[in-house]
């Protein structure tokens, strides 16, 4: 969400221990903030290491942390198990634990190139190829994050749904909404429903959570990488595809149902073939509208963490003010306005 | 109010967005337009939190501000801050749309509310006590919904969607009217400022407020916040 951008300061102690960290003979030239959020911040470092160029983008994270998110080292993980299972990601090059470093942990993975701004992503056809091709494209890569699967020692900090995926999603949107004290009768109306209608449970696969436009990155010949592995955990993979394809991830082009980008029939195509399963409408169905819920607490959480004071953003303020569309969504998915 | 943070709490952090995002970046050239821009959302923020009607000269400000903050101020900034103007320009229309419907939609949202619950309609005296009214009504209806009592195949699911897609409806008219996905078949026209009923019985809220209340606002400013 963040898009706002800004360059701040290096703090020359910090980028002298990071040059010493990164090897004998590293020399950083560039130090700039790329994307500040409220959970994590990228920054973009370049310089030369015995004289060879190197560009890495160095994650950390915020002061504060907004949601049950992973941490630097958990996300690493993460990545090197996506880059194992053949995902187009960022190289992960190296975690450092120590906070004597940064003051935080931090990770480093080579600069993708591209852009991920959803705006332009939907609008600017220069982006990423043929866009029924790139429909394709990433329905194989969510198919090959659905390949990774419990048991996997390097990915042992994940937990495992207490009832089911479908239940659970229930169960921890329910207690959000009750650690806000907001009644949101929409919200419950879609949970209820959630709840009524949870699949059995399937078996599990890695779901990456934030799997939609504006978390990949694309530039003019096509996907350059997966993004923004935080929220990843054991589930229902149908739940990442409600996700990418759920109205609210269309960013204004709504013909294209596959996250603005491209048709559901290409996306399918892509994920079927990768997977050899197929995908089925009704559990997409289910998880789309688990999608708005879902969407619709994190942004009254946002608005929570402005109102209360822990940090105040306009941007954040005005989040809250997406909850009525995402209600609408709701309503709509389950039978409304007929 | 239904979505908070409400109006004027988002003018209130649009103007910090402004003083401490914006201004910086601005040409000396543009600093007069900015002043003014500030002084119709500290008027707009001032009405919002004392629930009182902004006239139509203020609300030509507001909407006037909001333009400049979507078209005008942003060619004059560095690309990096051209997000910011855009927030600001959102706060604007979501409060002058709270000016323009004040708290009629409330109203009838308990009003509903009420009739759907099988309640007496409450005693309501200032657009506090109507805000508390609905908070606790809603509440109400969210366990209810929860417990299972509004289910498909329940007495009550037909009446209950109806007042779920009325509310919506209401609450998408005032943070986002021109929602591009919205049926028109869905959409609700606006309607007037603050005003309560007259009540006479005791007020069953939980908070208190010794403020007046003020006629509707001029009708020829609506619609200041489409587009």
């Amino acid at each position: 969400m963040m898009e706002a951008r800004e360059r701040v300061s290096p703090a020359p102690h910090k980028l002298a221990a990071l040059e010493a960290w990164l090897g004998e003979g590293t020399s950083i030239e560039r130090y700039e903030l790329l994307s500040g959020g409220a959970v994590q911040l990228n920054w973009l470092i370049e310089g030369t290491r015995a004289g060879t160029p190197f560009a890495y983008v160095l994650r950390t994270d915020a002061a504060s942390s907004l949601l049950m998110s992973h941490s630097r080292a958990q996300e690493f993980a993460l990545l090197c198990a996506a880059e194992r299972a053949g995902v187009t990601v960022p190289t992960p090059r190296a975690l450092c634990e120590d906070p004597s470093i940064l003051g935080a942990p931090f990770f480093i993975a080579d600069r993708a190139a591209g852009t991920a701004l959803a705006s332009r992503v939907v609008r600017d056809r220069n982006l990423g190829g043929d866009r029924s091709k790139l429909g394709e494209i990433l329905g194989a890569e969510l198919a090959r994050i659905h390949s990774i699967r419990p048991p996997e020692p390097s990915l042992d900090f994940l937990g495992f749904p207490s009832v089911s995926p479908a239940l659970d999603v229930v169960e921890s949107n329910r207690a959000t909404l009750d650690e806000l004290g907001v009644a949101r009768p929409v919200l419950e109306w879609g949970l209820r429903w959630l709840e009524r209608n949870a699949p059995a449970p399937a078996g599990l696969v890695l779901c990456h959570r934030d799997f939609r436009t504006g978390n990949y990155l694309l530039d003019e010949r096509g996907l350059t990488a997966i993004l923004d592995w935080e929220f990843a955990g054991w589930g229902d993979g149908a739940e990442d595809i409600g996700w990418f394809c759920a109205a609210c991830w269309r960013f204004g082009n709504d013909e294209l149902e596959a996250g603005g980008v491209a048709t559901r029939g290409d996306f399918y195509r892509g994920y079927e073939r990768e997977s050899g399963t197929r995908v089925d409408p009704d559990a997409v169905h289910y998880w789309e509208v688990a999608a708005h819920v879902r969407w619709a607490a994190i942004a009254l959480l946002q608005a929570d963490r402005h109102l209360s004071g822990a940090e105040s953003s306009l941007e954040l303020a005005l989040t809250s003010h997406l909850v009525p569309e995402l209600e609408y969504e709701i309503l709509a998915l389950l039978g409304g306005w007929r | 109010m239904r979505i908070r943070p409400a109006g004027a709490e988002l003018l209130s952090a649009a103007r910090v967005t402004l003083s401490e995002r914006i201004v910086p970046h601005l040409p000396q050239a543009r600093l007069e337009r900015i002043a003014s821009i500030e002084r119709a959302m500290a008027a707009g923020e001032e009405k919002l939190a004392r629930d009182l009607p902004a006239s139509q000269a203020e609300l030509r400000a507001l909407n006037e501000a909001r333009l400049a903050m979507r078209d005008l101020i942003p060619d004059a900034l560095p690309p990096e801050y051209h997000y910011d103007a855009r927030l600001v320009a959102k706060a604007i229309a979501v409060a002058a749309s709270q000016l323009v419907r004040g708290n009629a939609d409330e109203l009838r949202e308990v009003e509903r509310l009420a009739a759907l619950l099988g309640l007496p309609p409450p005693a309501l005296g200032t657009p506090d006590d109507v805000r508390c009214s609905l908070a606790g009504l809603n509440e109400r209806l969210a366990s209810r919904i929860r417990s299972g009592a509004a289910d498909a195949g329940s007495q009550s699911y037909d009446a209950t969607l109806a007042h779920l897609e009325a509310t919506t409806r209401e609450a998408l008219s005032e943070s986002n009217p021109t929602y591009h996905r919205m049926s028109s078949g869905a959409a609700v026209p606006h309607t007037s400022a603050f005003r309560a009923r007259s009540a006479k019985r005791p007020s069953l809220c939980c908070r208190s407020s010794s403020r007046r209340f003020a006629g509707g606002a001029d009708s020829k400013a609506r619609g200041c916040v489409d587009g």
